[in-house]
C-alpha cells in the first residue's frame, strides 16, 4: 500500500517495522518540556545511508513540530511531519512522536492504518541527538513474563498499548534505564 | 512521488475505505480466516469516477488493488487484504493494509463494510466511526474500545465484534452511504474474436 509520506523514514529513522515501535493509542506526554532541539539535524552518510536524512524541529505551543525528509526531498509532499513532545522520567529525556494533526502530509488517514504514538529515549547534547525507540519485542516479553503490567491488546501477535498516559509514565519511569527496553540508537548531528 | 501522492489523495476521497468515509478502525478482525468465504468478486470493478478495484484470490481472502483512472503502473496502486464473511444473511468485508505492515507513527487496522454483491454490481457501506463513537459514549459497556482525541478505536475481539455487528447491522445509521461499483467487462483479445 502507499506509504508515500514515510518513504524517507525507511532508511534512516527507519520504518516502524525496522524500528520495532511499540504503538500506543494514548500519548506518553500531553505537553512538552523545553529542550534545545530547535533547528536542523542530519544523519551521517554511510554504506546504508548514501543520502543524508534531514530533521527539522520547530517549537509550537505545547509541542515541537518535526519535519523529516531525505536529502533529495525538495517539496513538502515527500516529507513527513510529526508532533513531538519531550518529557523527563527518572531523570531521563523521552520523546512522544505522533503524526502531525494525526494524519500524513496530505491531510488524510492512511487507508488501512491508524495514527499512533511511538516513544523513544533521547540523548541530547549540543550537537548530537540520539533516539532509541521503546522496543515492542522487549515489551511483549516483559509482559509475558509478568515483569510489568500495562494495559494492551495482542493484535496479530503484536502488542498494541491501550494504557492511559498515567500508566505509561509509571511503567517507563520504572524501566527508563533498562538496557534492553529501547532499541538500537539512531544518531543525528546538528 | 508527486504522482503517487496525487493518486493516493484521489483514491482516499472516493474509495469506500478509511478517511473520507470515516470508518471505525478496529485492532481485531471481524472475519476470522476460518470464517472467510469465497465470493464471485474476482476481476475489476469501477465506480462513476473511474476508480478501479481489482480483486484477486489469495488464500482464504483476496488482495485488492485500488487505482485511480490515471494510474498505469504499480507505483500508484494501493493494496489491501480483504476477507469476506457472513453474519446472518448479510455479507461483510474486512479490510486491512496488505501484509499489515506498520510504519513509524501508524499501525495497521481493520475496517469493516456491509457488502451487497450482485453479478455486476458491488456496494460497500463502511461502519461509521461517528455512529460507533456516539454508541460507546452512550453505553461504554456496549463494546470494548478506546477513545483518543475524541476518536474511537475498537479493541473488541473477533467474537465480540461479530456479536455487536449482528445487533448493529439492522440500523441503517450505523453505516455510511454505500459506494457503488460496476464490473468492468473483460477485454477480449482481437485474435480470440
Amino acid at each position: 500500500m502507499l506509504r508515500h509520506g514515510f518513504l524517507p523514514l525507511a532508511f534512516a529513522l527507519t520504518s516502524g517495522a525496522c524500528f520495532n515501535q511499540a504503538p500506543s493509542i494514548h500519548p506518553l506526554f500531553v505537553d512538552t518540556v523545553t529542550v534545545p532541539v530547535d533547528g536542523r539535524w542530519h544523519t551521517e552518510e554511510g554504506p546504508w545511508h548514501p543520502d543524508r536524512d534531514l530533521m527539522t524541529f520547530e517549537r509550537r505551543d505545547d509541542h515541537y513540530e518535526l519535519d523529516y525528509r531525505s536529502q533529495e526531498c525538495k517539496q513538502d509532499d515527500c516529507s513527513v511531519r510529526f508532533d513531538v513532545r519531550f518529557g523527563r522520567l527518572s531523570g531521563r529525556l523521552f520523546a512522544d512522536f505522533t503524526l502531525h494533526d494525526g494524519v500524513p502530509n496530505d491531510g488524510r488517514n492512511q487507508i488501512g492504518s491508524w495514527p499512533v504514538h511511538a516513544f523513544a529515549r533521547v540523548e541530547l547534547t549540543k550537537d548530537r541527538l540520539e533516539f532509541s525507540v521503546l522496543d515492542r519485542d522487549w515489551l511483549r516479553g516483559a509482559m509475558e513474563h509478568r515483569l510489568l503490567s500495562l494495559k494492551h491488546e495482542n493484535a496479530d501477535g503484536d502488542v498494541f498499548l491501550t494504557a492511559s498516559t498515567r500508566d505509561l509514565q509509571r511503567v517507563l519511569t520504572e524501566w527508563a534505564n533498562h538496557p534492553d527496553a529501547f532499541g538500537s540508537t539512531t544518531t543525528f548531528s546538528r | 512521488m508527486s504522482r503517487r501522492l496525487a493518486v493516493a489523495v484521489l483514491i482516499a476521497c472516493v474509495t469506500p475505505l478509511p478517511a473520507c468515509l470515516d470508518q471505525a478502525p478496529s485492532l481485531h478482525a471481524l472475519i476470522a480466516e476460518a470464517d472467510a468465504v469465497a465470493v464471485p468478486i474476482e476481476g475489476t470493478w469501477v465506480d462513476k469516477d473511474d476508480l478501479g478495484m481489482t480483486f484477486e484470490a489469495a488464500g482464504r481472502g483476496y488482495v485488492l488493488e485500488l487505482r485511480g483512472k490515471d494510474c498505469q503502473d504499480g507505483d500508484c496502486v494501493l493494496r489491501l487484504d480483504v476477507r469476506f464473511g457472513r453474519i446472518g444473511d448479510q455479507l461483510f468485508a474486512d479490510f486491512i493494509g496488505h501484509d499489515a505492515d506498520d510504519e513509524f507513527g501508524t499501525w495497521p487496522v481493520h475496517a469493516f463494510a456491509r457488502v451487497t454483491l450482485d453479478k455486476d454490481r458491488l456496494e460497500f457501506a463502511v461502519l461509521h466511526r461517528d455512529w460507533v463513537l456516539a454508541k460507546v459514549k452512550a453505553k461504554p459497556s456496549s463494546i470494548a474500545h478506546e477513545i483518543a482525541d475524541d476518536k474511537v478505536v475498537l479493541t473488541a475481539k473477533t467474537a465480540a465484534l461479530r456479536k455487536a455487528m449482528k445487533e448493529w447491522m439492522g440500523d441503517p445509521k450505523a453505516f455510511g452511504n454505500p459506494l457503488v461499483f460496476n464490473r468492468r467487462a473483460a477485454v477480449v483479445p482481437v485474435a480470440a474474436q
